[in-house]
């Protein structure tokens, strides 16, 4: 038994320490990869959205004539609560999430804060875990990228 | 100390630890995904340096974790005060752990060509 228990371990270590190494979110362009809001064994409640696919724009993409805006960034949450049942850290815990933490909101949030921005292109996604004592998570997704502002319309003749 | 890393208590502490994410505090920056431009993309250059940039999170004691590995500070330290776009990036992720994870050091490297925007 403590030869399985051992062997058990050893697995976990080598499978923990050579897991997939990608970006999660890699490849997104065609590939649906959400990422959700984890949550305890048993959930009361869950309503929560994350980012799943974005196709985003590279510098080609941008119009002639279009004037840079240096960086913008954009930012949204889901949030989690888990409780455990009894004082133990093996105890089954209760919870829930909630929040929207999708592309949608953080490419709102960036017209919010950029109303003159008409696009945006380069972009880069990260994902920021809070976590205190494994009761409160938050996981947030962080756009940052480079926008533009639509060209002048040409002059009436 | 075996008994304790083969219970059940001391293998989710492992876990927990291995997973980049710590028990009492988590607060990291990760990478999920940046579609990046290729040299057709941008005005690239013969000339157009190569640069190297590196972020990092950090676990310790499978109780905390802190950092940031995100794309966006990766790129931001391989540009460094230029004003210039990455193309051509290879992204890499490096890790570092020791003592049964004890410290785990995680770093995503990117390399890449700097044109200008």
């Amino acid at each position: 038994m403590k030869r399985l228990s051992a062997a058990v371990l050893a697995a976990a270590l080598a499978a923990a320490l050579t897991a997939p190494v990608r970006a999660e979110g890699e490849g997104d362009e065609d590939a649906a990869d959400p990422s959700m809001q984890s949550t305890s064994l048993l959930t009361v409640f869950y309503d929560s959205t994350g980012p799943m696919a974005f196709v985003a724009m590279t510098p080609k993409d941008v119009p002639a004539g279009a004037r840079l805006i240096r960086e913008v960034r954009g930012v949204s949450c889901q949030r989690g609560l888990s409780l455990p049942t009894a004082l133990s850290l093996t105890s089954t815990s209760v919870g829930g999430a909630y929040g929207d933490g999708g592309y949608a909101r953080a490419l709102a949030d960036i017209r919010k804060k950029h109303p003159e921005a008409a696009g945006i292109y380069d972009v880069r996604v990260d994902l920021e875990t809070f976590s205190l004592f494994g009761f409160y998570q938050t996981l947030c997704t962080i756009v940052t990228a480079r926008g533009f502002e639509a060209p002048p319309a040409p002059a009436a003749k | 100390m075996k008994r304790a890393l083969t219970s059940p208590l001391g293998l989710f502490v492992l876990l927990a630890g291995l997973s980049g994410c710590g028990i009492l505090y988590t607060d990291v920056k990760a990478p999920r995904g940046w579609r990046t431009a290729s040299p057709a993309d941008v005005r690239a250059a013969p000339d157009d340096p190569t640069v190297r940039g590196e972020a990092c999170a950090r676990s310790a004691l499978w109780l905390f974790a802190w950092g940031d590995s995100s794309y966006d500070s990766a790129m931001k330290a391989a540009l460094g005060s230029r004003d210039a776009i990455l193309y051509d990036v290879r992204s890499d992720l490096k890790i570092q752990a020791y003592a049964l994870g004890l410290y785990v050091k995680e770093c995503t490297v990117l390399t890449g060509r700097a044109a200008k925007p």
